[in-house]
């Protein structure tokens, strides 16, 4: 069964890690087109999340066209979303930078030893 | 049995119980197996534990409180105190203990990794639409049992009324008739109106407890957490099998008593009363599905595809 995880402690944006996951299920063929999603509420529950940063995940993948919201059949994968631009990829670095670097200095770390910790971190 | 000794007996019981089923590291795994999880680790083990103890830790305050609750309730009612009903009020305070558990669990917050399944989830996945088929079928019984015994209260009540204290009447026709002061008692009993009561009740607690274990937040591991949600699910349908075929049964016992309340010199049941007679027959087919009801609880099928897949 697919599955999402989201890690509060991360310092990524919870709405951002169900987007991204999601959006990673689709690509690789995980949640094949035609899949129906838990509904919001029940998503929003079971990762202890509002309701609303569920919602707001689901409205942007549907304003992308990736998910299409039925009342009859609920939510369902209705595209795979277009691989992201050259753009998109180094905008999301920036914000992953942005977020990385307020959480290394919140722990007092340097950047030699933040920088340190990405090389440990990379497969 | 004063009313001392019986809340102590039952808190006793309660406790008894807690000791005897106070899960440790095997029951964990053992009770995983059995709800279809296949090779459990330590760590859901844990969780199994946690599970456990969460709702067992609830037995001797609730066992404690059902005789002390019925007390109250019959104090209220002006109804003398009684020990009967020993039963029904274990199935009682099981009932509630599980529902409380599913509150408490579904009014947790979350903390640390949160893992989701992206499948939706509905009561079909927990438990065969027929049992819930079943306990509804029973219900909607026990209250129309109910209803037409309160129908019928009234005119117990007159012939009830008309009698006086030490049970001696005499008749028109000079004839005397005597009737016990527990008999004249039984009468006035509301046992339809309690029938109805505790089978609306009991239907809400086991449903409630089914929507809350469809609904409540995830439970960490993804396989724990679905054989949790089914066991609590399927084991409330249990219990609710069995105390909804209690009040049918209660509530057939007094229509019966009802309808055979013949004394001399009072007019005779009304002819739907007599019309109800087939029920007569309910009892051993409705005991018998309560048995069902308990031994499927008891006895998950091997197969549990809704736990398989997520584990």
């Amino acid at each position: 069964m697919t599955r999402i995880v989201v890690d509060p402690g991360s310092g990524v944006a919870p709405w951002r890690q169900v987007r991204d996951q999601l959006v990673h299920l689709i690509r690789v063929g995980e949640l094949p087109v035609g899949s129906r999603l838990p509904s919001i509420r029940q998503l929003a529950r079971d990762l202890g999340l509002a309701v609303g940063t569920v919602a707001r995940v689901y409205r942007e993948l549907e304003t992308a066209g990736t998910l299409h919201t039925a009342r009859r059949n609920g939510t369902v994968v209705a595209a795979v979303p277009r691989p992201d631009t050259d753009a998109d990829v180094a905008a999301a670095l920036a914000r992953a930078a942005a977020e990385y670097v307020t959480c290394a200095r919140a722990l007092g770390i340097d950047r030699q030893d933040a920088v340190q910790a990405v090389w440990h971190a990379y497969p | 049995m004063t009313g001392i000794e019986s809340v102590l007996l039952h808190g006793v019981i309660g406790v008894a119980l807690l000791v005897v089923l106070w899960p440790t590291r095997s029951t964990g795994l053992r009770f995983l197996r059995r709800w279809g999880v296949a090779d459990p680790d330590e760590r859901q083990g844990a969780l199994a534990v946690k599970y456990l103890r969460d709702r067992r830790l609830l037995y001797p305050l609730l066992f404690l409180g059902a005789p002390a609750a019925t007390a109250l309730a019959a104090r209220a009612l002006g109804l003398p105190p009684t020990d009967s009903g020993g039963a029904l009020r274990f199935l009682a305070a099981l009932i509630v203990a599980l529902l409380l558990a599913e509150t408490l669990a579904a009014l947790r917050r979350a903390r640390g990794l949160r893992i989701a399944t992206l499948t939706r989830r509905s009561r079909r996945d927990l438990v065969p639409g027929w049992a819930v088929g079943t306990l509804v079928a029973l219900g909607a019984v026990a209250v129309a049992l109910a209803v037409a015994g309160l129908v019928a209260q009234p005119r117990a009540s007159r012939i009830a009324s008309s009698i006086p204290a030490d049970g001696v009447r005499r008749s028109a026709d000079n004839g005397t008739s005597i009737v016990s002061p527990q008999y004249l008692a039984e009468l006035t009993h509301p046992t339809s109106l309690l029938a109805l009561a505790g089978a609306v009740a009991g239907l809400v607690a086991a449903l409630g407890v089914v929507r809350l274990a469809v609904r409540r937040g995830s439970f960490g591991d993804p396989g724990v957490d679905a054989a949790l949600r089914t066991r609590s699910a399927r084991v409330a349908v249990g219990i609710g099998i069995a105390w909804t075929a209690s009040m049918v049964l209660v509530a057939n016992n007094r229509l019966g008593l009802l309808r055979n309340l013949d004394l001399p010199g009072f007019p005779p049941a009304p002819d739907w009363l007599e019309l109800t007679s087939f029920t007569d027959l309910l009892g051993l087919p409705v005991f018998a599905v309560a048995v069902v009801g308990w031994i499927w609880v008891a006895n998950p099928p091997r197969r549990l595809p809704y736990v398989r897949d997520a584990a």
